[in-house]
This record gives structure tokens, sequence and C-alpha cells, in this order.
């Protein structure tokens, strides 16, 4: 039987398993994000919003990569479902700090799916999570510098911190 | 009335290249490897003590449509359980062949 199988797939099923929540997670970091652009859209935050409209593409990028990774490669891919996320913030700083916190649960969760693979030998796996491994680092660095940013620009108006965010 | 599911023991096999069987003891599946891929999917998720507890709670069985849609099963969560195993079983890299 473990020939059969492997004569379908070269993935490990569990990692197959675990790409397949790992897609739901970039979904919903899309969502959220799609969210606080709203939220800085509504407030004439231009920047903030662009900033954070063209991060919602880049997680939807994100899980089609693994979408299709897990599709090319013999296995079934899920379609993601979201529930709910947040859409109020108490301030420009919160959109930020939160946007922070998602993509260090994102960076953990992509960690723990390349140690599993490598403890299983799926190598392929592997080293198609290599490129997520740099880009969840970058995006991480993005975030805090603007953090930074905020900090830095202290009790300045909202309108003049949001026109030194990055639209990228 | 014969009651009968606790005597049948499933099992999946593959004889031909992406033809799995799963013998029910009442019914032989076909499935294709992505269908088998959908089939274990949708048992794993029957089978968590979450699901087990919805399951007790309410009519106390099942019904699955598996195979693309092709053939509806009925479990209880015995079935479900000896289920889980055979498809766990099956993934596993020295599968035992129940
Ligand atoms: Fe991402
Ligand atoms: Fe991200």
């Amino acid at each position: 039987m473990e020939i059969a199988l492997r004569r379908q797939m070269i993935l490990n099923v569990e990692i197959v398993d675990m790409l397949n929540e790992q897609i739901i997670m970039e979904q919903k970091a899309s969502s959220k994000y799609l969210a606080m652009a709203s939220w800085c859209d509504q407030r004439e935050l231009r920047n903030s919003a662009t900033f954070f409209y063209a991060q919602a593409e880049e997680e939807r990028s994100h899980f089609m990569k693994i979408f299709k990774f897990i599709n090319d490669n013999g296995g079934s891919a899920i379609s993601p479902i979201v529930n709910e996320v947040p859409h109020e913030y108490e301030s420009l700083r919160a959109v930020f700090e939160a946007s922070l916190d998602g993509e260090i649960a994102v960076t953990k969760s992509i960690h723990s799916i390349f140690k599993r693979a490598r403890q299983v030998d799926d190598f392929t796996s592997e080293i198609f999570l290599q490129w997520f491994v740099t880009e969840q680092a970058e995006e991480e660095e993005k975030v805090r510098d603007i953090l930074d940013l905020i900090d830095l620009m202290g009790d300045m108006p909202l309108r003049m911190i949001d026109e030194r965010i990055p639209t990228e | 009335m014969n009651l009968c599911t606790n005597k049948i023991i499933y099992s999946i096999t593959c004889e031909k290249r992406n033809l799995y069987q799963l013998n029910l003891g009442y019914k032989v599946i076909d499935f294709t490897f992505c269908q088998l891929l959908s089939f274990r999917k949708k048992i794993l998720l029957n089978s968590t003590p979450e699901a087990f507890e919805a399951i007790l709670e309410g009519d106390n069985y099942i019904l699955l449509l598996v195979a693309d849609n092709k053939h509806l099963i009925y479990l209880d969560v015995p079935q479900l359980i000896q289920l889980q195993n055979v498809v766990l079983s099956l993934f596993k890299k020295e599968p035992v062949l129940i």
C-alpha cells in the first residue's frame, strides 16, 4: 500500500493537512488586512489603507501559492473558509500592533510545518516552505519599522503619521 | 433482526493503480486517489472527540456522501472509530492492513 500511495503523491499526507491549515491562516490574514484597510480608509488614512489593501492581496497570493503547490503535487487543496475578523481598533497604532501579532503567529505556524516536514523527510515541502520562512522575516520587519515610525512621530497628528506610511 | 455492524471489519485495498477499494462488508466503494484523500479528511473531521459528542447528542449516527457524491454511507461512532483506524494506518509508513 505504501508504494501504491507513493505513486500518487510525493508529499507526506500529514504535511498536506498542515498546509491546508496554513491556507486558512493566510486567508484569515488576508481578510483581517482587508478589515484594517477599511478601518483606515473610513478615517481618510489613505497611505495606511493602501498599505493594508496591498497586504490583503499579498496574503491571498500566499495561500494561492500553497494551494497550487498541494494540487500540483498530487494532494488535495481545500478552499478556505474564515469566520468573523475584527473590524474595530482603538488607534492606528493598535491596527499595526494587531498586524504584527498576526504576522508573528503566521511565522510560528510556517516554522512548525517546516520542522515537521524535515522530521518526516518531506523534503519537497521543506524546500517549498523555505520561501515562506524568508518572506515572514521580511513581513515582520516591515511592520516593526512602521511601529518604530509611529513611536518616533509621537503626538503628531494622525494625518501626518499616515503620510509617512510606506505604500509599498 | 440481524445486527451485524460490529462483526464487519473494514478494509481498504489497492489492486490497481489509482483504484482504492473500501470494503464495508455490505458494499465495496471504489475511490480514486483524490477521492480517497477527501474521504480521509471527512473521516478525520468526523472522528474528533467533539464530533463524537455531537453525534451522540444527536441522532447517534451520521450520513456521509463519499467518492464524489456517488455513495451515501451510514456510520455510528464505533464504525467511525474503526474507519478512522483504517484511514490512519493507510497513510502510515508501514500501514497495518486490517
Ligand atoms: Fe502570508
Ligand atoms: Fe503576511
